[in-house]
């Protein structure tokens, strides 16, 4: 996200190849929109991906994403 | 790009899996449960990206929005949460592809907090003019 006549691009976070090393993360904007559920979406159920694939589908899945590290070919 | 839904939205739940960070470019993806017969796409249509050998992903060809989720045998499908005109309405029940959880996630909703009108000049304010779809038809 850019905003005209700024020099600063602000990047994806989820679009880095690791996420979980960007941050602390510091504060909220917009939050005249937030969503009341936020508040305690960290205590809902947690599952592994494992826990919710049948083994069937988790020997076919193949990400089709590019990976997380330079390739010299792609796709 | 608009979408009807003439069913229930179901399991509504966030997804911290890798392939969903990536998807979404966030932390995590906000989805909810649809059945695909429902789902309706009145105003465009979406793009897909296979993701995976087992997932098509929709997302919107001229703004990038993620829109849907859906495995290729299945009678349903999900819907981004941020792209249904009241994001609010789809109660969180469950959390996934917690192997891709980030440090960031547990204290999101304690991060000090501004509005936007706060954020930008008033002169700015001013000349802000959305061009995205609004939340109605």
């Amino acid at each position: 996200m850019r905003e005209d006549g700024d020099n600063n691009y602000e990047l994806a976070i989820g679009a880095f190849d690791e996420p979980s090393r960007i941050g602390p993360l510091t504060e909220q904007v917009g939050v005249e929109s937030r969503v009341s559920w936020i508040k305690g979406m960290h205590l809902l159920p947690e599952q592994t991906t494992p826990e919710t694939r049948t083994p069937q589908d988790l020997a076919k899945l193949k990400s089709l994403q590019h990976p997380d590290h330079d390739t010299d070919h792609w796709p | 790009m608009r979408y009807a839904i003439n069913g229930p939205l179901f399991n509504a739940h966030i997804c911290h899996c890798r392939m969903c960070q990536k998807a979404s470019g966030n932390l995590f993806a906000a989805l909810a449960g649809v059945n695909k017969a429902d789902l309706r796409w009145t105003r465009g249509e979406p793009a897909y990206f296979r993701s995976s050998s087992i997932v098509q992903r929709g997302f919107c060809p001229h703004c990038g929005t993620p829109l849907t989720f859906a495995y290729d045998h299945t009678l349903h499908m999900n819907i981004s949460i941020g792209s249904l005109d009241n994001p609010a309405l789809a109660k969180k029940e469950n959390q996934y592809g917690i192997e891709g959880i980030t440090p960031a996630f547990p204290a999101l909703h304690e991060l000090p907090g501004s509005r936007t009108e706060d954020d930008i000049s008033a002169e700015d304010l001013q000349r802000l003019k959305s061009f995205q779809h609004p939340d109605h038809d």
